[in-house]
């Protein structure tokens, strides 16, 4: 027979390797994480290149046909995603803390997420045809 | 464990907000894609987005939307360097520079939203 000593020891050896599974929920908590700094750092950039609206027509311009390049509406398209998925995201950590969505937030990140992926095809259409007008035929 | 002031980085007042402003962002957010890329044909430019900032009521919902955008993005960045960062002098100077940088950059926003008119 293990002493007490011992058998808490383990079942505590056992909790501590329960808290770093992954699960669901976890793994959406840290790309809520990721996304958002990925955005906060979008939203300075965003600034600072939107401010040239400042400069009058030639400059704003000249400013956004490099941003609007084959190269940067790629980049606009994991743009989109970023956002869809941290605002989704973010809708079911508002369920979550009303208390509603506590018993649901598995089920939810998985309609959420095919909401994001149907939005994301209705967001890249736009996205899309601009990259058309810039390779006419 | 010490208590957190509510108003303190880390308490339920900053919390609480957070949750305010993603609730707002999220319909403020909407109007921009909708307006900016859906709306509007074609590529962004001048003409374009100096006609819709010309009007007051715009410059009002673009500075609206820029002040949400700002504190929730810094807030939520507050957040990770609470969490992650321990030294408590090297905390407080990475709160100052974050602010400092959010400040400087909603200062930025505000200006080029504010002054602008419309130029041919």
């Amino acid at each position: 027979m293990i002493s007490a000593g011992r058998f808490f020891e383990e079942r505590l050896q056992q909790m501590s390797a329960q808290r770093y599974q992954w699960h669901v929920g976890s793994f959406a908590w840290v790309l809520h994480r990721i996304t958002g700094l990925l955005l906060s750092l979008y939203l300075v950039i965003h600034i600072w290149v939107v401010r040239t609206i400042g400069q009058g027509p030639e400059g704003f311009d000249r400013v956004m046909a490099t941003v609007q390049t084959p190269l940067f509406l790629f980049f606009e398209v994991g743009l989109l995603g970023t956002v869809l998925y941290h605002a989704l995201n973010g809708v079911r950590l508002l369920l979550i803390d009303t208390g509603w969505g506590v018993r649901h937030q598995k089920g939810l990140f998985f309609v959420l997420a095919g909401l994001a992926v149907v939005v994301l095809l209705i967001g890249v259409v736009p996205i899309l045809n601009l990259l058309g007008r810039q390779f006419p035929g | 464990m010490a208590f957190v002031d509510a108003r303190r980085p880390g308490g339920i007042l900053l919390w609480f907000l957070q949750r305010l402003t993603a609730a707002g962002l999220l319909i403020l957010l909407l109007t921009h894609f909708y307006f900016l890329h859906y709306f509007q044909e074609g590529f962004v430019t001048y003409r374009k987005v100096a006609v819709r900032l010309a009007s007051p009521y715009w410059k009002i919902f673009d500075i609206l939307f820029l002040t949400l955008a700002i504190f929730h993005g810094f807030n939520g960045f507050q957040t990770v360097v609470l969490e992650y960062v321990h030294r408590e002098k090297l905390q407080r100077m990475l709160l100052i520079l974050l602010w400092t940088v959010a400040l400087v950059f909603f200062m930025i926003g505000v200006y080029s939203i504010a002054v602008f008119t419309i130029q041919s």
